[in-house]
């Protein structure tokens, strides 16, 4: 399964792929310059802070809006210009959108109504979604008569009783609250993976999107930063605005004094010996160049012991401590004066506000940004 | 209605109001029921003019114009109040739109009398005969702008996203409309209709100066008769216009209660 989003997927020909697609209102760019594809069969996230654009986005690709410029492809068709009823995907609205002058069952079956099917048929594919969102009972119901996990249902259901080619969720979990959130994005994991229908999700929530998603796409101000597996884009990302938005980072500035074999050693407030850090792919910082050293929480360790000449290990006080059951957060103060996050395992003894302890990282536990 | 209490002052101003409102009504309702033939001395219960009203030929046929009339003028005001309020609630910003907005509504606040001089400039530089058609087309002029009122109040609450989603379903934009949009809107458009059938119905002023010889509407027929001198018989005819007028107008309120499911 894993695999499905890495090669073999990338081998497939995309199903849909935006070409240099930009959108204005008014002065306002909604979505700059881009260009992105997405892949037959694969759960894509369009992750990103509220008026990155992902909603716009989410627009064009379902025909609301029209492009300023650029072109959106369906298996190498041209429909830019196609009106939203004839485009062969459909939308999960945040708001759900269910007709409330109509049963559950007439909404799962509304878009039927404009497909070349007979009576029985139509009744049959109600029935069966019904039966894939497990609402059968409620078929007679009005969606002002049902809860708002069945309401979700409901709206999952209506919107893939057509069998479209693309599936768009427009923040599908955010009108749920948390306990169900939860449950909800491993069904939808689940019922991606058995129905094989190309997913699209839009959210600003970066747990959501790496429990759900094959491939992120990180948006910002209407541009694509990076998309990637969740794991690329949270161990690998472009930027720093990518390394804080997708879950908590400390961002350590120094410079570049040389590098060998793969490894740049730079100098950071951290400590007085320079760091060892995994030189970054694609990118060749130069010697003396600034950059910013990226380094996850739940990547520095507590050292025990003296182990002095371990690499990058560093001293530093602990300002703060947040014991989170199974994480205990720290707050620490090296050298400089600066504070860093770190996360460490739940054995960590508590109580040691004030103490100065020795913290390391592996060289290949931090990236280097621009 | 959560913060209102029922202070003595409250209920004095309440009381105060409906009387203010109520008792004419209600003083042409009890001498309807009037056994005396002097219209203002009470003789004793009596259901004589409305028996009497059955056997008014002129009263009965200019009852039977002015629903015809409301009906027709109703109608008409319904269906292009229902478009307009379509277009200015759905339609794309477009320059202007404030002003065509409050363009709709002018009929609404402009002097009856200036409306019906108006008209009745227009129909005579057109050499139009007065008649039925001339009242409703009056009638539909100021039908229309309450009607607009009342839907756009509607389809202003609807989210817009459910006439997105009926489109992302397949349907045309038209069929979104009709299978979605309308169904969610119908109680205010009935109510919007049972508003213009009422405004026509009683109205004296427009029809007094759209229409011609011939068509002589209930209202214009009883002010007529009034002048003469107030006859029980039209106590009688009134009472059964409050009547009529007053089931309209519930219809309308409860129909176009906000939030009202289909």
């Amino acid at each position: 399964m894993i695999d499905r989003s890495g090669t073999a997927a990338a081998e497939r020909a995309p199903l849909i792929s935006l070409d240099r697609v930009t959108k204005r209102f008014g002065r306002a760019l909604a979505v700059d310059d881009l260009s992105l594809s997405i892949r037959d069969g694969e759960f894509l996230c369009l992750l990103g802070p509220s008026g990155c654009g992902k909603s716009t986005l989410l627009r064009l690709l379902a025909g609301f809006e029209t492009p300023d410029a650029g072109r959106i492809l369906l298996e190498g068709r041209d429909i830019t210009r196609e009106p939203p009823h004839r485009r062969p995907l459909n939308i999960m609205f945040q708001s759900y959108a269910l007709f409330p002058h109509l049963s559950v069952a007439a909404n799962v079956g509304y878009g039927l109504r404009w497909l070349p099917l007979t009576r029985a048929e139509r009744r049959d594919r109600v029935a069966e979604m019904l039966r894939l969102v497990q609402l059968e009972e409620l078929a007679e119901r009005r969606p002002d008569r049902i809860s708002g996990g069945q309401r979700q249902r409901v709206a999952l259901a209506r919107a893939l009783a057509r069998q479209p080619r693309l599936l768009l969720l427009d923040e599908p979990l955010t009108a749920l609250d948390r306990r169900l959130r939860e449950e909800t994005r491993t069904e939808l994991k689940a019922l991606q993976a058995k129905l094989g229908t190309t997913f699209v999700t839009v959210t600003h929530d970066q747990e959501e999107a790496m429990g759900m998603a094959d491939r992120i796409a990180v948006m910002e101000r209407g541009r694509l930063v990076q998309a990637g597996s969740p794991r690329e884009v949270y161990e690998v990302p472009a930027n720093r605005f990518v390394a804080s938005f997708l879950g908590e980072v400390n961002l350590i500035s120094g410079r570049v004094l040389d590098r060998a074999d793969g490894l740049l050693r730079v100098q950071t407030p951290l400590c007085e010996q320079a760091v060892m850090v995994a030189a970054p792919q694609g990118r060749d910082p130069a010697e003396g160049d600034l950059v910013q050293v990226a380094l996850r929480p739940e990547r520095i360790g507590l050292l025990h012991g003296l182990a002095g000449d371990a690499p990058n290990a560093f001293a530093a006080e602990i300002v703060a401590e947040t014991y989170l059951g199974a994480t205990l957060h720290l707050r620490v103060r090296v050298a400089d004066g600066s504070l860093l996050r770190v996360a460490a395992g739940p054995a960590t003894a508590t109580g040691r506000v004030g103490r100065t302890v020795r913290l390391g990282f592996a060289p290949s536990a931090a990236t280097i940004l621009d | 209605m959560s913060a209102g209490r029922s202070t003595p002052f409250n209920a004095a101003s309440l009381a105060l109001g409906l009387a203010f409102l109520y008792v004419p009504l209600l003083l042409v309702v009890a001498f309807s029921f009037n056994a005396s033939r002097l219209a203002t001395v009470w003789g004793g219960v009596s259901v004589r003019w409305y028996a009497a009203l059955l056997e008014n030929g002129p009263l009965k046929e200019a009852a039977w114009l002015s629903v015809r009339i409301a009906v027709v003028s109703a109608t008409l005001a319904t269906v292009l109040g229902t478009l307009a309020a379509v277009a200015l609630a759905r339609g794309r910003r477009f320059p202007g739109r404030t002003a065509f907005t409050g363009m709709i509504y002018a009929p609404m606040v402009m002097p009856e009398v200036i409306t019906g001089l108006s008209l009745l400039l227009l129909f005579v530089a057109l050499g139009l005969d007065r008649g039925f058609w001339t009242v409703v087309v009056a009638h539909t002029t100021l039908a229309l702008a309450f009607v607009t009122v009342i839907v756009l109040a509607r389809l202003r609450e609807l989210d817009p996203e459910l006439e997105e989603a009926a489109i992302d379903l397949g349907a045309t934009p038209l069929a979104a409309f009709v299978t979605v949009t309308l169904p969610l809107v119908a109680p205010a458009v009935a109510g919007g209709f049972l508003l213009a059938f009422t405004l026509s119905f009683d109205d004296l002023v427009l029809a007094s100066f759209a229409s011609g010889p011939g068509a002589t509407t209930l209202p214009m027929r009883i002010y007529s008769s009034v002048r003469l001198g107030v006859t029980p018989e039209v106590n009688a005819a009134a009472s059964l216009m409050v009547l009529a007028a007053f089931a309209a107008i519930g219809g309308a309120a409860v129909l176009s209660r906000p939030g009202r499911r289909a």
